[in-house]
């Protein structure tokens, strides 16, 4: 049962044939409005987002400036618009890479038994011992500054996730009457677990994948917000936080918690869907 | 870290623990801190050994940002020993830590050991009071939540799930915005000077760092609670006529207490990591503060020596946590599955 079942049960039930509940459809319209936006943004946003404007710093929301202006007269929407181009591309390639390499190494640890199982095991508990952020950093601090050193790292570190619910899938899987079939009838292994297995699994590997999108945009926003990830001026959610800061401690309120709020809203969106998947998926598995 | 994941997320070291164990206590501690040595062996290796994957002269490395003229080189070739077997220069940088010379920092022109002392302090307070406001407002939201059906239940489990989501740097500017700029009660900045004045400046950092958790230790109650509540036991004491308070503490709490004792390693390596965030945000003088200082000036044994300690830390916790657990569980120590 996913959470916004038990928060809102009126508005989570899925009609049948529906894809997604109320509130997972609300979270689809706001995610996908997030996105479009920031895909669009050099297209629809109204301004350059790097225009400084000095005459009009700080400005609360206007016709001219829908959502106001930052410190430096930059205006807000078009930041956010351009911010979630860069915030948005890091996390999509994590949870692809780590979806993708979680899903090979995890087939191979399901699948073999003896000392390849074994030695994968360790590797993955040996990268949980390393907090996704704490390898970022350390890999930050070989590499320098910037979104490509966490991406790699991020990605390491998700890769166990991915490979251990792998793993437990295709021990599950090994046991079922259609891969025994296709064993016995002599076909090769590699083209059953690759052609036969994997495509069984990718679901629900992927529904739960969803989720870590959250977390892994939490983490990298939070890098670019204590000055290690994206550099000002490029415009990045976190990063527009930290600069915005300066303004926060003299009451300027906007420019810091309107990119604090889009954050949360994507994380809480994406989550929704996430859960939803994984409900809706393992339930036609069980 | 996903928080929510924390459950389907093994511990570091809880392997290989499942299919041999038999009722031997002694044999069972002895596997866990083997366990617990030889993964901090090969996490050293590749603390030490992420510095080996760099091209390059390691000696530039360890100077960049600094004038790189041959007395600098040579000094920190000889301070390091690059000039011999990585081998022989991880066992001598083992050793030291193991003696407690960590190294010197570039940055600060100190012994690691003296920088990292001076910090620790505030980092542990920050911790420990951020794991107070965990227990005490995440058990008191989800006991409440789960004694009280309907409208306060509701409500409890949506703002708690709503406060999941918050990141802790947002959770930090949020928090900022509304009791230190809009209501001026609490320093935006600083650590404060020891005793009460100290906890007054942690009060907002160690908010912003426990909110995910406060979050997750109260749907966790909650939902382990319920469960407890609909069990034989307490039926049994309740109809016995024991006060309500005896029953939720004694016969129900108690239970309810083991998954949220599961992840109470993790949640500290958690705290730990996040805490990197917050003491910058909230220029508080502790060693995660340090770490994203010390990235930024390219101080990198700083960076190792921190590194080092957040994973000891998360791997340490996480054995203690499974030697208590056959504790309050004697299942587990038999050896049997419980769930």
């Amino acid at each position: 049962m996913t959470l916004t079942a038990t928060l809102l049960p009126g508005l989570s039930k899925r009609r049948y044939g529906s894809m997604f509940s109320t509130v997972g459809w609300a979270a689809v319209v706001v995610a996908l409005t997030v996105v479009l936006l920031s895909v669009l943004a050099p297209f629809i946003a109204p301004y350059d987002p790097n225009y400084v404007d000095l005459e009009n710093v700080l400005s609360g929301p206007s016709l001219a400036h829908w959502l106001g202006t930052d410190a430096m007269g930059r205006d807000l929407l078009s930041r956010l618009m351009f911010g979630g181009r860069t915030s948005l591309v890091g996390p999509l390639i994590v949870v692809v890479a780590s979806t993708i390499f979680g899903l090979l190494l995890g087939l191979a640890a399901g699948w073999s038994d003896g000392w390849i199982s074994a030695l994968l095991s360790r590797i993955f508990d040996l990268v949980f011992a390393f907090p996704a952020l704490l390898l970022s950093m350390l890999a930050i601090a070989l590499f320098g500054k910037g979104l490509v050193a966490p991406i790699i790292a991020m990605t390491i570190s998700y890769i166990p996730y991915v490979a251990r619910l792998t793993q437990q899938l295709v021990i599950s899987e090994r046991s079922r009457p259609y891969v025994q079939a296709y064993r016995v009838l002599g076909f090769r292994t590699s083209w059953v677990v690759l052609g036969r297995v994997l495509p069984n699994l990718v679901p629900t590997v992927g529904a739960q994948s969803t989720l870590n999108f959250g977390y892994v945009l939490a983490d990298l926003a939070a890098l670019s917000f204590i000055g290690l990830g994206i550099q000002p001026p490029t415009s990045d959610w976190g990063a527009m936080i930290e600069e915005a800061r300066g303004a926060l401690l003299s009451g300027s309120l906007m420019p810091a918690l309107l990119p604090a709020l889009v954050v949360v809203l994507i994380v809480v969106s994406i989550n929704v869907i996430g859960e939803e998947l994984s409900d809706r998926i393992g339930g036609n598995l069980s | 870290m996903a928080v929510t994941d924390i459950v389907a997320a093994p511990a570091p070291s809880t392997r290989g623990t499942k299919k041999k164990l038999k009722a031997s206590p002694v044999i069972f501690v002895i596997r866990k801190v083997a366990t617990l040595l030889i993964t901090l062996f090969f996490a050293s290796l590749i603390v030490f050994f992420s510095r080996f994957i760099l091209p390059g002269d390691p000696a530039r490395f360890l100077l960049r940002g600094r004038s790189p003229n041959p007395a600098a080189l040579a000094a920190i070739t000889k301070q390091y020993g690059l000039d011999k077997p990585p081998v022989e220069q991880y066992l001598s940088w083992m050793g030291g830590i193991l003696h407690g010379d960590w190294g010197r920092s570039l940055a600060y022109r100190q012994d690691v050991s003296e920088v990292l002392l001076a910090r620790l302090p505030v980092t542990l307070e920050l911790v420990a009071l951020a794991a107070v406001f965990i227990t005490v407002l995440g058990l008191a939201a989800g006991i409440l939540a789960s004694l009280n059906k309907g409208g306060w239940d509701r409500f409890i489990l949506i703002s708690v799930t709503a406060a999941g989501a918050i990141p802790p740097f947002v959770a930090a500017i949020a928090l900022t915005a509304l009791f230190s700029v809009q209501l001026g009660w609490f320093p935006s900045f600083g650590s404060g000077s020891g005793g009460l004045d100290r906890l007054w400046h942690l009060t907002l950092p160690s908010l912003a760092l426990g909110v995910t958790y406060i979050a997750f230790m109260a749907r966790v109650t909650r939902s382990s609670m319920n469960e407890q509540l609909t069990r034989e036991h307490v039926e049994v004491a309740t109809s016995r006529g024991l006060k309500p308070s005896a029953v939720v503490f004694r016969h129900v709490l108690r239970n309810a207490m083991a998954p949220i004792l599961t992840v109470s390693g993790v949640l500290i390596a958690g705290l730990l990591v996040s805490s990197a965030i917050v003491e910058q945000t909230f220029g508080l003088a502790g060693i995660g503060g340090l770490l994203v200082q010390s990235i930024d000036r390219l101080d990198f044994s700083v960076v190792q020596a921190i590194v080092m300690i957040v994973v000891t830390a998360f791997v340490v916790a996480n054995t203690i946590v499974d030697l208590i657990q056959p504790l309050l569980d004697p299942r587990i120590a038999a050896g049997t599955e419980s769930r």
